[in-house]
């Protein structure tokens, strides 16, 4: 874990500056690591972040999917990460983190690195993503938070792990 | 408003109910056993609909319900005879009542043509003018004026007009006017309407009771317990009654609440207030007026989502008890106390278990009935003659069965009617009775359901049928099959041996999705066949599709669960002694038959080596034949909840579910059938290339 990173667009303390009349412009994101990258999904869709548990296998399905989950009677699938934007497979070890994220009313398990920190954003804050930059369509990355010494990516889930069912 | 919405939604449920009661009862009419009780229930159900219609002042329903009671009451008096061409009119009717219903709920106002035609068939039918079905000027009173010359005619039941005013210390007295009214449905209250006008709300003082009632009440007691009911109220309030008859009340007075056996005269309720037209109270006139069931049951409509969250936690506190057991007696028992605590736990799981899962059982009946009319239908379609014998539809089964139930029931009903019942003509000529008769029965026998559909028909044809399958190439011409094999042809995609395709059992695609959709229910489907003399399919169900028998092996390193239904044999390899077939396919020889095997791990792109493969599990896919599956190693039969995993994900081929085993690792479930065709097939061979090396 890091620093806090909260950031704000004035020279002024962010939380100082967050009255509720602007309340609905800030957007809380939960960001973590995926290598040396940082990305982040909107606090509104995680429901519990958890360690790193052997997932059961499923047949027959895109490389980044890396099996089910028990989640307390719920059978929750699991995705790497690293694999959906073009990485290798991760080796997941104990200190490997699931984000459960609720995507299209579903729950999905997106296995990542390592939490970093929620990060609390202002609407003009996010830059859009230069166009041809990722290997993966951009549209999954719905815009870019640039904190100071290093780059957040928000992803749009709903693009990244599409329920094609 | 929103009480006034509850009420409305309430009617609707009740109609729902109230139309499937009726077309119970019609079908038994049709079967003409004459008991007069089954007219008469009927009638009320229709009566019940027109009362709760009118109150929310829904007037096509009202008008037609009105038109289809008076023909039943012409059957009642015995003035229509309840031939079969009467019932089916009937029938046809409750089908353009349900549809009228409907399109009340769906605040469809329009008029619908149906109803119209329906009016004229039924009035010609009961002797009446098409204008008794005008709907009523003002709905109340002239309801109420056409309400004798229906109701009257009794014989067994007497009709009393009450007439009802409570005092101002009427509630005071520790009665309640509510209470009195739902007190008097119980005892065959059919009519209930404020007498006079209502004072504004604004001047309404409910404390004093200022309305005054007019009941009409069907029942069987005789006066004197009539008005022995009313004695408590005697003291503070108005209470009149009345015998009427068929002529006793003249028909054009519905305010003729002052007969002579009235105690006081005044009548009108209190203050008669001045231009009381406002929006008559809906509430108390929804409350009063709407049907009410024949008795007060003790049920509880519940939200079926909140009865499968508790099934669902009930399943998991299983696992997670048996879990706790399982730990136990690893670490050796020594603990001999809590051994015993957890034996008594998990009686008490498991008993808390089943009564969860009796909440959402439910009759069979609710589908059974529906077969009845289908097979009146198909008869009139194709001409033939058959009656249906329904047994054991009290029967009760898990609603999720119930509801997958439907479809194959309907399949084989249409079988039967189809290909089994032969034409009245030929049974004639065969020895049979005109009428044919499919029995439809369900019993429970075990942790299943048996559900069996018999006819007396023609039976299958057993040439026919292996004629039809040469010809389709579906067995090489001269294979000497059993009798029995052949009767399982049926169950071949693709096959019907009726030679014109008919609109009622269609093109073949018939019992070979009734079967399928078995197998995926975990079920079986046996066929008995006796050429000339009938055919009989018995279905054996889980009783519960949430918790499912199951055969846990392994495949590299990987546990899966095989419906314990599917399962027939498990033996080891070397028993099963493999042949290569010159294609590089692997079967076994098993009674004369060669079985293919089937390996799991290369179905299911599981890793680790092929020498693991030790053992083979012989399970019955869907169609025709059996095979072999190879797998590393057998752990044992367990119950196991079943979890879809389209919930959170997607469906997955060749897995139809999973479970969560003991140790808290879900555990995938085998769709044998899907894996069959899957190894066949190939798999889907866009994912084929993210097959991926056995994950950590």
């Amino acid at each position: 874990m890091s620093d806090p990173r909260e950031i704000s667009a004035g020279p002024a303390d962010a939380g100082a500056d967050m009255g509720p009349e602007i309340g609905a412009e800030v957007a809380q994101y939960v960001t973590f690591a995926v290598g040396d990258r940082s990305f982040g999904i909107d606090i509104m869709s995680v429901g519990e972040i958890r360690q790193w548990t052997s997932a059961t296998p499923l047949p027959h399905q895109p490389e980044w999917n890396r099996g089910v989950l028990n989640l307390r009677g719920a059978i929750v699938p699991v995705h790497d990460l690293r694999v959906r934007l073009g990485g290798e497979l991760t080796d997941p070890t104990p200190n490997h983190v699931v984000v459960i994220a609720s995507i299209g009313g579903q729950s999905v398990g997106i296995l990542v690195d390592a939490v970093s920190d929620i990060l609390t954003v202002r609407a003009g804050q996010i830059r859009p993503l230069p166009p041809n930059v990722s290997k993966v369509d951009d549209s999954t990355i719905s815009g870019l938070v640039s904190t100071g010494d290093s780059m957040v990516a928000l992803l749009d889930l709903d693009c990244l792990f599409p329920n094609a069912a | 408003m929103s009480d006034f919405e509850d009420y409305t939604a309430v009617f609707f449920q009740e109609c729902d109910e109230l139309l499937d009661d009726l077309e119970d009862r019609l079908g038994t009419l049709v079967d003409g056993s004459g008991d007069p009780e089954i007219i008469h229930a009927a009638f009320r159900a229709v009566h019940s609909i027109k009362g709760g219609a009118d109150a929310f002042g829904y007037r096509e329903l009202v008008a037609f319900a009105h038109v289809l009671e008076a023909t039943m009451d012409a059957i009642r008096s015995d003035r229509l005879a309840a031939s079969p061409e009467v019932c089916d009119v009937l029938i046809r009717g409750r089908d353009v009542l349900c549809n009228l219903v409907e399109r009340a709920g769906n605040g469809d106002v329009a008029p619908l043509p149906a109803a119209e035609t329906m009016i004229e068939e039924l009035s010609a039918l009961s002797g009446n003018g098409p204008d008794a079905a005008k709907p009523p000027p003002a709905a109340m009173s002239a309801e109420e004026a056409a309400e004798p010359e229906d109701a009257f005619d009794l014989t067994e039941e007497r009709t009393y007009r009450i007439h009802f005013a409570p005092g101002p210390d009427f509630q005071t007295s520790g009665h309640d006017p509510l209470r009195l009214i739902q007190a008097l449905r119980g005892i065959g209250a059919v009519q209930v309407q404020v007498e006079g006008n209502i004072p504004p709300l604004a001047d309404l003082d409910p404390d004093t009771c200022p309305l005054a009632w007019e009941i009409g009440l069907e029942t069987e007691n005789d006066p004197d317990a009539v008005d022995s009911f009313f004695d408590i109220y005697r003291a503070t309030a108005e209470i009149g009654i009345t015998p009427v008859d068929a002529d006793g009340e003249p028909l054009s007075a519905p305010a003729a609440t002052a007969p002579p056996a009235t105690n006081e005269p005044g009548v009108a309720g209190p203050a008669p207030a001045p231009e009381a037209k406002a929006p008559p109270a809906p509430a108390p006139t929804g409350e009063t007026a709407a049907p009410a069931p024949n008795k007060a049951s003790r049920t509880l409509r519940v939200d079926l989502e909140r009865v499968d969250r508790l099934v669902n936690m009930v399943g998991e506190i299983v696992i997670a008890q048996a879990a706790m057991a399982q730990t136990l007696a690893d670490q050796g028992g020594a603990n001999l106390e809590l051994g015993h605590a957890t034996d008594d736990m998990s009686r008490q799981v498991r008993e808390l278990q089943e009564s969860v899962m009796a909440i959402r059982a439910q009759p069979v009946k609710a589908v059974f009935s529906r077969m009845a009319r289908l097979v009146r239908d198909l008869a009139q379609q194709l001409g033939k003659e058959a009656r249906v014998e329904i047994s054991g539809e009290h029967t009760e089964i898990d609603t999720t069965v119930i509801e997958e139930l439907a479809e194959p029931l309907i399949h084989m009903v249409r079988n039967a009617m189809d290909h089994g019942i032969e034409a009245p003509d030929d049974r004639v000529k065969a020895g049979k009775p005109r009428q044919g008769t499919i029995s439809i029965s369900a019993e429970h026998r075990g942790e299943r359901v048996l559900i069996s559909i018999a006819d007396d028909g023609s039976g299958i044809d057993r040439d026919r049928v292996l004629a039809k399958a040469v010809e389709r190439g579906v067995v090489e011409p001269g294979a000497a099959l059993t009798p029995e094999e052949i009767d399982q042809l049926i169950f071949h995609p693709g096959l019907s041996t009726t030679e014109a395709v008919s609109n009622v059992s269609g093109r073949g695609v018939g019992m070979d999705v009734v079967k399928r959709n078995i197998s995926a229910l975990g079920g079986r489907v046996a066929l008995e066949n006796r050429p000339r003399e009938g055919t009989r399919i018995t279905i054996s169900l889980p009783l519960s599709l949430a918790v499912l028998d199951g055969m846990t092996i392994v495949v590299g390193g990987q546990r899966f669960v095989i419906p314990l239904g599917a399962v027939v044999e498990s033996l080891t390899l070397a028993d099963a002694a493999p042949r290569h077939l010159p294609s590089g396919a692997r079967v076994m020889v098993r009674r004369d038959e060669y079985l293919p095997l089937l390996s799991v791990r290369s179905a299911l792109g599981v890793g680790g080596s092929q020498d693991g493969e030790q053992m083979v599990v012989v399970v019955d896919t869907d169609g025709d034949d059996r095979i072999g599956l190879l797998v590393d190693e057998l752990i044992g039969q367990r119950q196991v909840v079943l979890k879809s995993l389209e919930t959170n994900y997607r469906s997955v081929p060749g897995i139809s579910g999973a479970t969560i085993l003991s140790d808290g690792h879900a555990a995938l479930i085998l769709d044998v059938p899907a894996l069959h065709q899957l190894a066949k097939t190939g798999a889907p061979a866009a994912r084929m290339e993210f097959t991926r090396p056995e994950a950590a």
